[in-house]
């Protein structure tokens, strides 16, 4: 069935209650052929649930899902083209690595030669083809994911689903397991669906990033979309602590009390919102620097980060600013200091 | 197939089994306690018959019924039952706490073992240790043969064929039948919380009375069910080490099966058994679910 | 361990502690002792000797009951562990009415006195021939399902207990992987619970073995099993052969738990290479 390669996953109004409780709540999502969907989200906002719905192993209480135009939604995982790969990493422990990846040829009863041709291939994409007579508990973590990996892309499926890919992983590995992995999946091509509430790793693994909340998507777009242009303060402070400031509409003016200033607003816009602005997006001027807005404030607090120093201000009004600035710059508490910003550094959300 | 259907059809097995094997013999119990004895096969009246005029016509008879209620041997069983079945309960508590705290605060290394130690008699012959003591408590049995020898005593002690004998015997047989629950909760109470008790200023007896026990409740109430509900109708023990003053409900239920060849008094005896325990059954149920983490 | 007791409560503990398992095995040394005694009575030692002994390997009666509680023992707790494996995973996947009736009947099994379940059993069996024409009289056949009962409910503990423990995603990748339902239980978990089928069947084993009140019920003439065997001449008087034949059992069990036990310890090191 010829279908555009942009819907190439189709999740189209799934939903799944357990009880009163809706996990997920009428969600559709489009991926296209070969990208990575992110979802993104705090614990218990559903993307679990749903992820698990594209493999089979939640049935939805109503909705479809389609792959290449093809309605998989009554299908039971072990028919579906969709393989997993989970947080725990699930191996079976009774199996060699290369039992574990030859696992799911062996259900397809393919030729012995074929299945081991194609083990190879998976040791190789993952470098672990030394390994391939170890048990899993005789490999490191880093060790064990990449076999988790293999194995689900073994059966070269259709759509690849990751459960918090470098969840288990400890800081050092992350990094370098996340550059990894991002080459493996390219080189595969395999449409994917990431699982992750790190944003770290939703914003360098996906193409789009689906923003949940309490079963429903947010937010739609890419990582630079949404980092830049939140839809509102919880989607903004996934990727990091925001300095709000309560504002307010009157006569085709957003008011912002606390900063003291205000901007040009659409005209009939009413009511309070807030405005947000990034720590790192606001200077501490030194003597004779300008920017174009510009206010005054108290150091409470001057707290040494390593790569950056993070300062604790306070305005008039007692409303506290944060910004991160260099570590050198050696701000003592107590000391009044002009903080500068740009305005298209400020963002415009709900109240 | 989906996973759940699967589940579902294998359960079949086990339900249907448990349908033939346990709920339809309770029925039959009832049909057969409705009926008198006789001398043919099968032991027992029918419910029907057919009369003259073709019409089924009730046979049954509440007559085993009646001698239970009647007859003071029975409630003397019943009391007798329950009397031994609290004292061994009491016994066995009182020492498997410090053995199962005890194996509990043992290094890792030494648990195994301990707790090996407790369930190897369990697995040899019930029967066999409950006779083994027939030896030590008879007149001229090892017990008597020390005290006489050391001079405790003057005359043997008139131990086995008593219902002192019986408790002996019921501690032995059910010791591990408690050990091994109160062991089970006792290593969940984690060795922090007893330590922040002792930093605040608990001496080990207090922390034991306001810390574990209460912690520990629900697991030792369990334990004293797993111990009373089968020591209620014991049989071996009381049979091999009790006397003529000593009569529970296992041996009645015995006696009427295979010395009377009364089935219908037997059924009934079953029955009333069953009723007295349903209550400690159903409460041992509740404590179980409620700590679905497993053992 | 900062919460240790001290002196005499210390010394309290102990002593309760070390009379509880003096307790236990008390009696079962005594039984190995007698069971070289060579003098009949109790209280005068006659002598090292091994009569005893070879008058249990001339003792037909007991040599036949033996045989035929090891096999009944053999039959039950095989077929008990497929029950009881088959319980244990209802246990855990089902829910609702099934999974309380089902919880309801395996815990009565493991608790109700032996004299119910004996009786019940009984009165099932009559019924059933009479109604089918099988289990055609008292035998080894109804002591065999008498004990598979009983035993499932054992080993369906055991299994339940250790099926909790299990990753549930362990299966679900196997399914996710392509295998049925069927297929990803009977090749992935069960393998990984094997350890506690073993358990599950050795205790069913042992309970056949050791089970003296069910089986008179639903036994007949002519197929006495070992413990009824040993019942009867008990009552008739202390006979020093059982003590030979309690020492042979209790040795034989002590040899399987311990070795059971360090072969479970072999296999768990983690530095295992298969």
């Amino acid at each position: 069935m010829a279908v555009d390669a942009a819907e190439f996953l189709r999740i189209e109004g799934i939903t799944r209650r357990f009880g009163s409780i809706h996990a997920v709540d009428a969600v559709s999502l489009d991926v296209a052929r070969g990208d990575t969907l992110c979802l993104l989200g705090p614990s218990g906002c559903g993307k679990s649930t749903l992820l698990r719905t594209i493999a089979g192993l939640e049935v939805p209480d109503a909705g479809r899902i389609l792959i290449d135009g093809e309605d998989v939604t009554g299908m039971p995982p072990h028919e579906r083209p969709v393989n997993m790969m989970f947080q725990s990493y699930a191996l079976f422990p009774h199996m060699s690595v290369t039992r574990n990846i030859a696992f799911g040829l062996e259900r397809q009863r393919l030729p012995r030669a074929l299945i081991r041709d194609r083990v190879d291939e998976m040791l190789a994409l993952v470098s672990l083809t030394e390994f391939a007579d170890r048990r899993p508990h005789q490999l490191s973590g880093g060790q064990r994911q990449r076999v988790a990996l293999a194995r689900a892309l073994a059966r070269h499926p259709r759509v690849l689903l990751l459960d918090e890919p470098l969840g288990a992983l400890d800081r050092q590995l992350r990094e370098r397991t996340r550059i990894e992995l991002s080459a493996i999946l390219e080189r595969v091509g395999v449409t994917c669906v990431i699982v992750t509430h790190d944003q770290e790793e939703a914003l360098t693994l996906a193409d789009t990033i689906a923003v949940m909340q309490a079963g429903r998507v947010t937010q739609v777009g890419t990582p630079d979309a949404i980092y830049e242009h939140p839809v509102d303060r919880e989607t903004a402070e996934l990727f990091g602590s925001l300095n709000l400031f309560p504002a307010s509409f009157r006569g085709g003016q957003l008011h912002c009390p606390a900063l003291g200033f205000s901007i040009d607003a659409p005209a009939g816009q009413q009511g309070d919102a807030s405005l947000a602005i990034r720590p790192e997006r606001l200077a501490v001027l030194r003597d004779g620097e300008q920017r174009n807005q510009e206010i005054t404030a108290i150091v409470e607090r001057s707290d040494f980060l390593g790569a950056s120093r993070l300062l604790l201000l306070r305005l008039d009004d007692q409303t506290g600013i944060r910004v991160l600035t260099d570590p050198g710059n050696r701000v003592e508490a107590g000391a009044e200091v002009r903080i500068g910003f740009d305005q298209d550094a400020i963002r415009v959300l709900p109240a | 197939m989906t996973a759940a259907r699967f589940v579902s059809t294998t359960a079949w097995l086990p339900l249907g089994w448990m349908a033939v094997f346990l709920l339809l013999p309770v029925a039959i119990l009832l049909r057969v306690s409705l009926s008198e004895p006789r001398f043919d096969q099968p032991p027992y009246t029918e419910l029907f018959a057919i009369d003259e005029t073709g019409h089924w016509v009730w046979e049954g008879s509440l007559q085993a019924w009646r001698w239970l209620f009647e007859d003071p041997t029975y409630r003397d069983a019943l009391l007798g039952s329950l009397v031994m079945a609290s004292l061994t309960t009491i016994a066995c508590l009182l020492l498997s706490l410090p053995m199962a705290w005890a194996i509990a605060r043992a290094p890792l290394a030494w648990r195994t073992a301990l707790l090996l130690a407790v369930i190897l008699p369990f697995w040899t012959s019930f029967l066999i240790r409950v006779y083994a003591w027939i030896s030590l408590l008879k007149p001229e049995g090892l017990i008597n043969t020390t005290l006489l020898g050391t001079g405790i005593i003057d005359t043997p002690l008139l131990i086995l064929h008593t219902n002192a004998a019986v408790l002996i015997g019921m501690t032995y047989a059910y010791l591990p039948f408690m050990v091994l629950p109160l062991y089970a909760t006792f290593v969940r109470i984690e060795d922090d919380l007893l330590q922040a008790a002792a930093d605040l200023g608990a001496t080990p007896w207090q922390t034991f009375l306001r810390i574990s026990l209460p912690l520990a409740w629900p697991g030792v109430l369990a334990g004293c069910l797993l111990v009373f509900i089968p020591a209620m109708g014991d049989f071996v023990v009381p049979d091999l080490l009790g006397g003529p003053d000593n009569y529970m409900l296992g041996t009645a239920l015995w006696n009427e099966f295979f010395r009377n060849a009364d089935w219908p008094t037997a059924s009934a005896l079953a029955l009333t058994m069953l009723l007295v325990l349903l209550a400690p059954l159903a409460l041992l149920q509740r404590l179980q679910r409620r700590d679905e983490v497993p053992a | 361990m900062t919460t240790r007791a001290r002196g005499p409560a210390r010394a309290g503990f102990i002593t309760a502690v070390s009379f509880g398992y003096a307790f236990l095995y008390v009696p079962i040394v005594l039984l190995v002792i007698y069971s070289f005694n060579d003098s009949r009575l109790v209280t005068v030692w006659g002598g090292f000797s091994t009569r005893w002994y070879s008058a249990l390997l001339d003792n037909p009666v007991l040599l036949t009951a033996a045989w035929r509680s090891l096999q009944v023992a053999t039959i039950s707790a095989s077929l008990a562990t497929l029950v009881g494996l088959a319980a244990g995973l209802a246990l855990v996947r089902l829910s609702g009415l099934r999974r309380a009736l089902l919880m309801a009947s395996f815990g009565s099994l493991l608790v109700m006195p032996d004299v119910l379940i004996g009786l019940s059993m009984l009165l099932l069996f009559v019924n059933l021939e009479q109604w089918l024409g099988w289990p055609a009289g008292r035998g080894l056949t109804t002591v065999s399902l008498a004990h598979l009962t009983l035993a499932s409910a054992y080993v369906a503990v055991v299994v339940r207990a250790r099926l909790l423990q299990l990753d549930t995603s362990i299966e679900e990748a196997a399914r996710d992987l392509g295998a049925r339902p069927g297929q990803a239980f009977w090749l992935v978990t069960v393998p990984l619970i094997k350890p506690a089928l073993i358990a599950g069947w050795l205790l069913a084993f042992t309970l056949s073995l050791d089970d003296l009140v069910v089986a008179s019920f639903v036994s007949g003439p002519g197929s006495s099993t070992l413990p009824m065997v040993i019942y009867s001449s008990v009552r008739l008087g202390v006979t020093p052969e059982v003590n030979a034949l309690a020492t042979l059992l209790i040795a034989a069990v002590a040899l399987g738990v311990i070795s059971a036990a360090w072969i479970h310890h072999m296999i768990s090191r983690p530095d295992t290479r298969r």
